[in-house]
């Protein structure tokens, strides 16, 4: 023991100090750490894999999965052009989607009645009834109006053509799955928007910006943080949704499979070929949400700062207690040793 | 340069401001106190036209704040003209309210570029001047949330000059900040009032208040109590309110 463990252990010293039970001594510095042991996790490990193994031992054995098909169809020329419309469908819609929604959060958030009225009903409307009836009513909408036409409201014509033209499969699928999506969208903007604290758009509009400006420079972009992920959810909900068009007669990615196995009977393994390409797109969607969100976090690294640079600190702060814990013992115990 | 002319202001029911009156000369800085609630937020926030007047009337620059009169007739100012006078006007609030997803140098550049629409590249050698005035030239690039209290209220202060203010408000610039920090944004509003800026500054700052103000104003429950020079309103107030008020913050 060092000298002044030694005194810390008398009756004098502890009274003057207590503190000084807790410093270190030299011997601390060679100490070896043990880190705490987690040996649930281990056993969560071999359960987990076992149950990995089966998966992929049924999988690989089972003939009825038809690996040799799957791998037949999934780079087919109908299959690569269903994976194509159905991104097509995903993306467009979902512009439609985005581009509505913000316009309707906006309006829903306006002072005038009448427009944040407007856009609740839309959004009311929209939410409230199932995708499945706005895509057949879009589609059969030729039936309710057959021409439809350009002009000044109630007055003169420009153009005019019959809305069986102009409403094809695609037009009626991605119009009702847009905006349907706005629908959905325009509250995740909403609650992006209100997210931002009211100071921001304060200290926009008192440098001089108009709303607008105020909006798309300051608040929209400081949503961003809150909207990206729910709208990630909502993109590969759309890019699933799409399969929905089938009841209009649009050929997308399910579709596509669907008219194969109509006619081989190959049924499981045509589904896993959709099922392969919808999970490839996921994948590839979630990276870009990553570097989306990494986007928009900017200066808010702080908050983000990797856990090894915390950890850093934290050392180097507690290093630095230490040492002004150490100084303040030594003043302590020579203050004792006086009295 | 600003005047006030019984200014009246009401949310809901309430009245907030039951006339108000102030003169402030070019080159002058006018503190005003008072206690919580008493409406000196509210009456900074009319100047800028952020809140809208019920009552009395606001000159700054000899513009009429929020309306333009031609003959006896006052049109109210349509959004773009509301824009072009708050531009020049600065605003320092309490909350620093600096735009978190741009740079120091960025929040600078932010008006100049957006409202006046200047270039970039030629004001950004402005927005470096301005920030080595308030002394953080080598913070230019950092982040809000990678600076102090104090620092980002002096990017607050950068960002309100960049646009040219012919008048400056403040309103509480320092009563977010830490102790230690108070000291170096009054420095930098000391030096501003020495260039010879018109400043309005609602504070709890006496010392402040002492030392640059040319005229102090005490409000409550939405009237000016008592004005006159700081000697006069910081040491031998008249009213029986300041007198309570200065009581509790001297303490
Ligand atoms: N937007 C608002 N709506 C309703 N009441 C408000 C609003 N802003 C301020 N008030 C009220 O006005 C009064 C004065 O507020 P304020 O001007 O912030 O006072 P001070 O800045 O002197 O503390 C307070 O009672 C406050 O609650
Ligand atoms: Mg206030």
């Amino acid at each position: 023991m060092s000298p002044r463990g030694t005194s810390i252990g008398g009756a004098g010293a502890s009274e003057q100090a207590p503190a000084l039970l807790a410093l270190p001594t030299e011997d601390d510095e060679n100490l070896v750490v043990k880190s705490v042991r987690h040996p649930w996790r281990l056993v969560a490990v071999a359960v987990i894999a076992v149950l990995v193994a089966m998966a992929v031992h049924m999988l690989v054995t089972n003939e009825r999965f038809q690996w040799n098909v799957v791998g037949h169809y999934l780079f087919a020329e109908p299959v690569l052009t269903g994976v194509l419309k159905t991104l097509e469908l995903t993306a467009i819609a979902m512009i439609i989607g985005v581009v509505l929604g913000v316009v309707a959060a906006i309006a829903r958030l306006s002072p005038n009645p009448i427009v944040s009225r407007t856009a609740l009903l839309y959004v009311w409307f929209f939410r409230g009834t199932p995708l499945l009836v706005q895509l057949l009513f879009w589609f059969f909408l030729g039936a309710l109006l057959p021409r439809i036409s350009i002009g000044i409201p109630f007055g003169p014509e420009f153009a005019s053509v019959s809305a069986n033209t102009l409403i094809t499969a695609f037009f009626a699928a991605i119009v009702g799955l847009g905006i349907n999506e706005g629908s959905y969208m325009s509250e995740i903007v909403r609650a992006g928007i209100l997210s931002v604290p009211r100071g921001q758009t304060e200290a926009a509009l008192a440098i001089g910006m108009s709303r607008m400006q105020a909006m798309r420079r300051v608040v929209l972009p400081q949503a961003m943080r809150v909207i990206i992920p729910p709208t990630g959810n909502e993109t590969i909900g759309m890019l699933k949704n799409t399969s929905l068009v089938f009841v209009i007669g649009y050929t997308e990615l399910l579709t596509s499979v669907s008219l194969i196995y109509a006619r081989t009977y190959e049924t499981i393994p045509l589904l896993i070929v959709a099922a392969l390409w919808y999970l490839v797109i996921t994948a590839v969607l979630s990276v870009g949400q990553h570097y989306i969100e990494r986007h928009f976090g900017r200066g808010y690294q702080v908050l983000t700062t990797s856990r090894k640079a915390r950890n850093r600190l934290v050392a180097r702060e507690s290093l630095q207690e230490l040492q002004a814990a150490e100084v303040l013992g030594e003043t302590l115990s020579s203050g004792g040793g006086h009295s | 340069m600003f005047r006030a002319d019984a200014v009246r202001k009401s949310f809901g029911h309430v009245e907030v401001l039951r006339g108000v009156s102030m003169t402030v000369q070019r080159g002058e800085v006018a503190c005003l106190l008072g206690p919580s609630g008493s409406g000196k937020s509210t009456f900074l926030r009319c100047v800028n036209h952020l809140e809208k007047i019920d009552g009395g009337r606001m000159w700054v620059d000899g513009e009429m704040v929020g309306y333009r009169r031609s003959g006896r007739v006052l049109h109210e100012l349509k959004e773009r003209e509301v824009a072009r006078r708050r531009a020049g006007i600065g605003m320092v609030f309490q909350q620093f309210n600096l735009f978190p997803h741009r740079t120091a140098l960025e929040n600078v550049i932010e008006g100049p570029v957006i409202v006046r629409r200047r270039q970039r590249s030629e004001v950004a050698g402005v927005a470096m001047e301005l920030l080595d005035r308030v002394g953080l030239a080598d913070r230019a690039n950092h982040y809000p949330s990678q600076l102090s209290g104090g620092q980002q209220q002096r990017v607050a202060i950068a960002r309100a000059l960049a646009m040219e203010p012919s008048l400056m408000l403040f309103d509480e610039p320092t009563s977010a900040l830490d102790p230690e920090l108070v000291g170096e944004v009054l420095d930098v509003m000391k030096d501003l009032a020495a260039s010879g800026m018109t400043m309005i500054v609602v504070t709890h700052e006496m010392g402040f208040a002492r030392e640059v103000a040319d005229a102090v104003y005490f409000m409550a429950d939405g009237v000016v109590v008592e004005s006159g020079t700081p000697a006069a309103v910081l040491l031998s107030p008249q009213q029986e309110r300041t007198r309570s008020f200065l009581a509790k913050v001297l303490a």
